[in-house]
């Protein structure tokens, strides 16, 4: 049986993720059908709305969280253990789409800049696009765990309590690792006109 | 006001979920203007949670997936998945080894991974099932008890339920409604289990300000009922009652969901009204003057007219040619909102 998280109210999906546990087909449907938007959302996330990857992805991640839930122990959540499921799938297949890419041309999708809904100028649009393809480049190469941290905090908002909790690391672990992504990601910018532009505009 | 020690990683997020203070927002501002690495992951943040939203068509492909994934597991000696269980395994540890170790192995998991999706590939683009199967809610609605009045009809949820993809009319939850009355307890957890129920259950706690009921209630129908026309009006509803409660980032979510699977929806003025007043709570004036903008150009004779051209003049944009209303003290988070209850 599987104790409550430690953090916050009881997860609505336990109940559905005890029943799927048993091997009930009919349970087993009734889980993934919870599961099913809030993956397809992260998987979205992670790979970009418009990748033609999205369905297949999303089917592996629940294929893998099914796989997952038999030696789930009730670490965390469900509801983090199924969402770090589906990061780090989605992650896998990122790694997996941009070797590919390397033997192959860049697809139109990919050159198609990605829609930056929360911009107001195209100046901004471009700037975060920048930003947006620096920062996807990163997760492709940093060693996994800091991969993973600030995919969770960055991605899918995820505090350092919460993702202590997913990872099942303790929080100082989290703190290092975000500090050396980040470290990262700077000098990689450091490099960009842009965030040299923005380093003047607030010096 | 709140008073705890936050890390600057924590702002972040808080902040993209409306949950910071004044003075803890001011706090964020200063560490932006310090981190021009932070300021770069706050923008990104909001780009990522703008792709978090749903999509018209995401009801068929997720019938499609989960009913594959179903299968997969379900069928142990015919499994069609795009991987098998050894080698999704497989992948998801080879995730977890570092880049130098990563590089050579992943070389290795692409061309396996190519090999077994050319072989899987016809057996998972199997066309979808004819009949959409139900998405039955298994579990037990934990739902706090409403008092047992007849199930209501308002017009707007009306309008948008008896559009619905199914018998999910006002009067056939009239009808189970009534059959309720003389029914043991099994035959009432079938009405809380469909989506008419559930969303009954919600509008009663909404009405009777037990907003914290409510919301939970709004987001278990979303949860066992995510395709249902009743779980589509809840964002609308729900948004509301967050913005009630100042978690004006929460709201804004609720109403673009409403909005990116809804667009020629009957409450698409409602939503756009109200992420426009959630934007503002949130500071992000130059978003909130474009919804003001798209609520007067689609709804130029909207009841919030009057409240988005004050705003439109307050945020430094002339509004359109209609004679400028005299100014008021400032509107607040509910002017102008007629109450759905």
């Amino acid at each position: 049986m599987m104790p409550p998280s430690r953090l916050g109210p009881p997860d609505p999906l336990a109940p559905l993720a005890r029943a799927a546990q048993s091997g009930d087909p009919a349970s087993i449907r009734v889980f993934l059908a919870a599961l099913a938007p809030r993956v397809l959302r992260i998987v979205r996330q992670v790979l970009g709305a418009e990748h033609p990857d999205v369905e297949d992805v999303t089917q592996e991640a629940l294929v893998g969280i099914l796989e997952a839930m038999a030696r789930f122990r009730g670490e965390s959540s469900v509801t983090h253990f199924i969402r770090r499921v589906a990061l780090l799938t989605a992650l896998n297949a990122r790694r997996r789409h941009q070797l590919r890419e390397h033997l192959a041309p860049r697809t139109a999708w990919e050159d198609a800049p990605p829609a930056v809904a929360s911009c107001s100028t195209p100046a901004e649009a471009v700037e975060t696009q920048r930003c947006l393809r620096a920062f996807e480049a990163l997760l492709d190469e940093l060693p996994a765990p800091q991969a993973e941290a600030i995919a969770l905090h960055c991605v899918l908002g995820y505090t350092v309590g919460e993702t202590a909790e997913a990872c099942q690391v303790p929080e100082n672990t989290v703190r290092s690792r975000l500090a050396a992504a980040k470290a990262t990601l700077r000098k990689r910018l450091h490099g960009e006109a842009l965030l040299e532009a923005r380093i003047r505009g607030v010096s | 006001m709140k008073n705890r020690a936050m890390c600057p990683d924590d702002l972040l997020v808080l902040a993209r979920r409306g949950e910071l203070c004044r003075a803890e927002l001011r706090q964020l501002q200063v560490y932006l203007q310090a981190s021009p690495v932070s300021r770069v992951l706050h923008d990104l943040g909001h780009h990522y949670d703008t792709l978090a939203t749903d999509r018209p068509n995401d009801d068929a492909l997720i019938e499609r997936v989960v009913s594959r994934a179903s299968e997969c597991r379900t069928s142990p000696s015919k499994q069609q998945g795009p991987r098998r269980p050894l080698q999704l395994a497989a992948v998801i540890l080879l995730g977890l080894v570092s880049v130098g170790v990563a590089a050579a192995t992943a070389t290795h998991l692409v061309r396996r991974g190519t090999a077994a999706s050319a072989a899987d590939t016809q057996e998972v683009r199997r066309p979808a099932p004819p009949a959409r199967a139900a998405r039955s809610s298994g579990s037990s609605s934990r739902l706090p008890s409403a008092p047992a009045d007849p199930v209501d009809t308002e017009a707007p949820v009306a309008d948008e339920t008896s559009r619905g993809r199914g018998p999910l009319s006002p009067q056939g939850a009239s009808s189970r409604a009534s059959a309720r009355s003389s029914s043991a307890a099994p035959q009432a957890e079938r009405v809380l289990d469909s989506a008419a129920g559930l969303f009954s259950q919600a509008n009663k706690l909404r009405k009777a300000r037990r907003l914290g009921d409510a919301e939970r209630a709004y987001r278990q129908l979303q949860l066992t009922h995510g395709g249902s026309p009743e779980a589509a009006v809840s964002h609308v509803l729900l948004g509301r009652i967050l913005l009630r409660q100042g978690k004006p980032g929460a709201a804004c979510a609720e109403f673009e969901r409403y909005l990116a699977g809804n667009p020629g929806g009957s409450l698409a003025e409602d939503a756009l009204q109200g992420q426009a007043m959630g934007l503002r709570a949130l500071g992000r004036h130059a978003e909130e003057k474009r919804v003001w903008e798209t609520l007067l150009s689609r709804f130029p004779g909207s009841i919030y007219a009057r409240v988005a051209r004050e705003r439109l003049e307050e945020l430094g944009t002339p509004s359109a040619s209609v004679a400028e209303p005299s100014p008021a003290a400032g509107p607040t988070l509910h002017e102008g909102q007629p109450d759905h209850d």
